[in-house]
């Protein structure tokens, strides 16, 4: 079942129904706490509880258009209060990522998506932030431009224009290190 | 499309999200293939954005799911508590509203009782009112002879679950007097829910010399007993202290009994003026029926008005024997499930256990003390203004009063309900507001659950110095809301849109639920748990109710006074009551009627009626049970008018009901039965109370602008 066809139908009355809303999401929520915080635990505790309180507020999410970008904001919310609570730097939340680094033993599979997102950031940190940012959730999280928007609270044709600049400079940075 | 328009379409392109869709695709696709330049920035875009995608991810790990689906079940385990706790509010508040609507057909039954007439329904066949009134003549024919009659009749008070209907019933109770007059009482039979009993009547009387007795009684211990010797009349009172003994008062000049004798003895006691002519539409024949003693027999029903608030609908069945056509049983019926069964265990001629001056009863009276005239059986499913004691001691837990009320509340009073398990009594105290800024504390068996079930979300928000911890949550604001609605009781006002809720959790490890009708500061709040102490050692500054309840089953005397002084009902009603200075222009004639308030004893209710030579009655009933119960729903209303005394007239969709209802009532004194034209209002006095107006006919708004600018209050009242 396609994601926005699960959601088409409203927010699941049945605990099957959050089953599969959890199996749909699951991994892009992860995901994106993982870039966040840099620890694949610590991504899926975060995850959860966006899960967990998307649940709780189930009652209140019929003005809610796209709960895939719901979630996504929550996720964003959630990572930048662990992240205020642990005393990691302003700088490195308005950053949009840690610097990535999987603590302790990880699966080969997780350090090798550390050391790409590590590649990617190493990138990414050379454009002005809101750029980056849009590039971020449409490359790393398959982000439509529209739940883009809504996450950064933005509009459609901001982000548009975000992400053709963000690439050009990209493009840019890429070929000065080419270059050098 | 230019190569500007072209550059800022590029990232649909490259997402291959184009809102313009497949044109706008095309347009661009076009462009760039007859660009070069654009087509090597689209490139360059492309290349940016292919070094950005990752060739690995992560994934959520095996287990993620099923911590998520561990979590969300706990959720709903911990929200079917909270869930739980607000259906029992809502479900209270709905039983409140049912008790409402008994007490409101309890009312009309009253009234009908007393020998009132009644509405005339289209449809209904005459012809069952003659098999009726034969029946009755039977009855009567019963006590005829030259031998000496005995009949005992059984009274079941059937099992019934709601704890406010099963509390309130009653049947209606002649008592012979030394003017030789009956006066109508109430014997009241509450239960509790679940609880079936049986009290038993047993008549004597004379055809030869009318001597009577009467005498009923629950659990072997005497209720009621009355009787005539043919010198004196003699009566089983009852005083506070649960002794009793019997009154011998020598009968007054002109004594003389009815000359029926079964309207004031046995099973048709008290419904002998059901046979006025105005009642005869009234009744209903049900056909051929069984009789509990499996003989045949004859039902015929007789109906009150239906529509009333929740639907309720009351009636009595009587079933009549075949062999003989007298009435065998009465059922008194509420939505179709029988309240109280009524059934003559026997009839006895030339008796001799017959004690006129009931002098074979003085073994039996109680020496009060102990349980003694309080069989173990009743209670009541609702007590409004409990006094403290009483109440403490059906908690089971230490229950919590403030040592003052709050300062912009006007004292306390105690609201003693049965929980939905009826073993177990809800405690709460209701501090009214001027401002409708209600206090309530509502403490319960079952809440204390609420302690260790607390939501996870549920916030420590202050601890006091007496040791009470006050918990903050969402989920409280439901409950609380639930709370004030049965606060409704005594502050005659529904919950409003901002209430404050709070969980206080006692050092004796029980919960309160704090409810406030409005918002409350920190201040405000940490004062009221500041002073929260145990309720058995609560001082006289709590400002609450001390005192015993009055014992159960109990006969209440005087149901019905008619004509009284205007000086009568102020003295007599506990509430303030109101009258229009001039009778309306199209009336001649008054009279106030001072009856029990059967849904509330002791208090009295008040009917005042104006008789129209145009049949365009006018009546005005006020009571403690209309202002306690049927008040707070006439705001749900619409307001129609307000007076520059500030009394303010609501008017419903039940308005004709209640119309019919109050007209009926008044019948005899009108002597016309209500009108289809009929209009009825609710009045909301400037003292807060809430007299119900009936005018049986059209009413134009000049007249009832008329009407209700001229009420003052009964005690400024000047006239006569």
């Amino acid at each position: 079942m396609q994601e926005s066809a699960l959601w088409s139908e409203g927010v699941p009355r049945t605990r099957e129904g959050w089953g599969r809303l959890v199996d749909a999401f699951k991994d892009d929520i992860v995901r994106y706490a993982f870039r966040r915080v840099g620890d694949l635990q610590l991504a899926e505790d975060l995850a959860q509880d966006v899960f967990v309180r998307t649940y709780e507020a189930r009652g209140r999410l019929g003005e809610v258009r796209n709960v895939r970008a719901y979630l996504y904001k929550a996720a964003a919310n959630m990572c930048v209060d662990w992240l205020r609570k642990n005393k990691h730097g302003e700088k490195t939340i308005a950053d949009g990522a840690l610097a990535v680094e999987a603590k302790g033993p990880s699966a080969p599979e997780v350090t090798e998506a550390c050391e790409e997102l590590r590649r990617i950031e190493g990138i990414l940190r050379r454009i002005p932030q809101d750029q980056a940012e849009v590039l971020r959730l449409h490359v790393l999280d398959e982000l439509a431009f529209s739940e883009i928007a809504e996450v950064t609270g933005c509009t459609t044709a901001t982000v548009k224009s975000r992400f053709r600049y963000g690439l050009e400079k990209v493009r840019r940075a890429m070929g000065k290190g080419e270059e050098a | 499309m230019d190569c500007s328009a072209f550059r800022e379409g590029c990232p649909e392109l490259l997402a291959h999200q184009s809102a313009g869709g497949e044109g706008r695709r095309a347009e661009l696709d076009a462009h760039k293939a007859s660009c070069a330049e654009c087509a090597a920035y689209f490139d360059e875009l492309a290349q940016a954005l292919t070094a950005l995608r990752p060739s690995a991810r992560v994934s959520a790990t095996p287990h993620f799911k099923e911590k998520v689906m561990n979590s969300i079940a706990a959720i709903d385990t911990a929200d079917a508590e909270v869930k739980r706790v607000a259906h029992q509010s809502q479900s209270r508040i709905w039983k409140l509203g049912a008790a409402a609507a008994i007490a409101a057909t309890v009312l009309a039954g009253v009234l009908f009782f007393a020998g009132r007439g009644h509405k005339n329904e289209p449809g209904i066949k005459p012809a069952a009112f003659t098999i009726l009134s034969q029946a009755f003549a039977n009855e009567e024919s019963l006590y005829g002879g030259n031998e000496v009659v005995h009949m005992a009749t059984r009274i079941v008070v059937k099992t019934v679950a709601d704890p406010e209907v099963a509390g309130i019933r009653w049947l209606p109770v002649a008592t012979i007097k030394a003017s030789g007059k009956p006066s109508f009482d109430q014997l009241s039979l509450p239960a509790k829910p679940g609880e079936e009993y049986t009290v038993r009547e047993d008549s004597w009387f004379d055809p030869v010399t009318r001597k009577c007795a009467r005498v009923i009684t629950a659990h072997n211990k005497l209720v009621f007993a009355n009787s005539y010797d043919g010198e004196a009349v003699y009566l089983l009172e009852t005083d506070a202290a649960g002794v009793q003994s019997v009154t011998r008062t020598p009968v007054e000049q002109g004594f003389a009994l009815p000359k029926d004798a079964s309207s004031f003895l046995g099973i048709t006691s008290g419904y002998a003026r059901l046979l006025k002519p105005e009642n005869q539409n009234l009744v209903t024949n049900e056909g051929a029926c069984k009789l509990s003693d499996g003989s045949d027999g004859q039902a015929l029903r007789v109906g009150m008005p239906a529509g009333g608030p929740s639907g309720m609908t009351t009636y009595w069945v009587f079933r009549l024997r075949a062999s003989d056509g007298t009435i065998g049983e009465v059922e008194w019926m509420l939505n179709g499930k029988p309240l109280l069964f009524v059934e003559r265990m026997s009839l006895q001629r030339g008796a001799t256990d017959a004690s006129w001056d009931l002098s074979a009863f003085k073994a039996r009276l109680s020496t009060g003390g102990g349980d003694a005239s309080k069989p173990a059986v009743h209670s009541e499913g609702l007590i409004i203004d409990a006094s403290l004691e009483s109440a403490l001691k059906k908690a089971e837990y230490e229950a919590y009063v403030l040592a003052q009320p709050p300062s912009w509340t006007s004292g306390g009073k105690i609201v003693d309900v049965a929980e939905p398990d009826p073993q177990h009594r809800i405690f709460s105290v209701v501090y009214p507001a001027a401002s409708g800024r209600t206090v309530t504390l509502v403490q319960a068996y079952t809440m204390n659950r609420m302690i260790k079930e607390r939501p996870r979300t549920a916030q420590l928000v202050y601890t006091s110095p007496n040791g009470c911890k006050v918990w903050s949550d969402e989920s409280y604001l439901p409950v609380a809301s639930g709370m004030l609605g049965l606060a409704s009781v005594v502050t005659h006002a529904s919950p409003g849109k901002n209430v404050s809720g709070y969980l206080v959790e006692t050092p004796s490890a029980t919960a309160i639920l704090l409810a406030v009708n409005g918002a409350l500061s920190d201040d405000e709040l940490k004062g009221l748990v500041d002073s929260l102490v145990p309720g058995k050692s609560a001082p006289s500054s709590a400002g609450l109710k001390h005192g015993d309840e009055p014992s159960k089953p109990t006969v209440m005397t005087d149901m019905v006074k008619p004509d009284v002084t205007v000086d009568a009902m102020v003295k007599g009603a506990d509430f303030e009551t109101y009258i229009p200075s001039e009778a309306p222009s199209w009336t001649d004639k008054r009279v106030i009627e001072d009856i029990l308030d059967v849904a509330s004893p002791p208090h009295r209710m008040y009917g005042i009626t104006y008789v129209a030579n145009d049949g365009r009655h006018v009546v005005l009933v006020q009571s403690y049970t209309y202002n306690a119960a049927l008040g707070p729903s006439a705001k749900t209303g619409t307001l129609v008018y307000t007076a520059p005394n500030g009394c303010k007239v609501w008017g419903s969709d039940k308005g004709k009901w209640l119309a019919g209802i109050l007209l009926q009532s008044v019948s005899n004194v009108t002597g016309s039965a209500p009108a289809d034209g009929r209009v009825g209002y609710l009045i909301e006095t400037p003292a807060g109370t809430f007299p119900a107006l009936a005018v049986n006919g059209a009413l134009s708004d000049s007249e009832l602008h008329s009407i209700v600018d001229s009420l003052i209050r009964a005690k400024e009242y000047k006239g006569q």
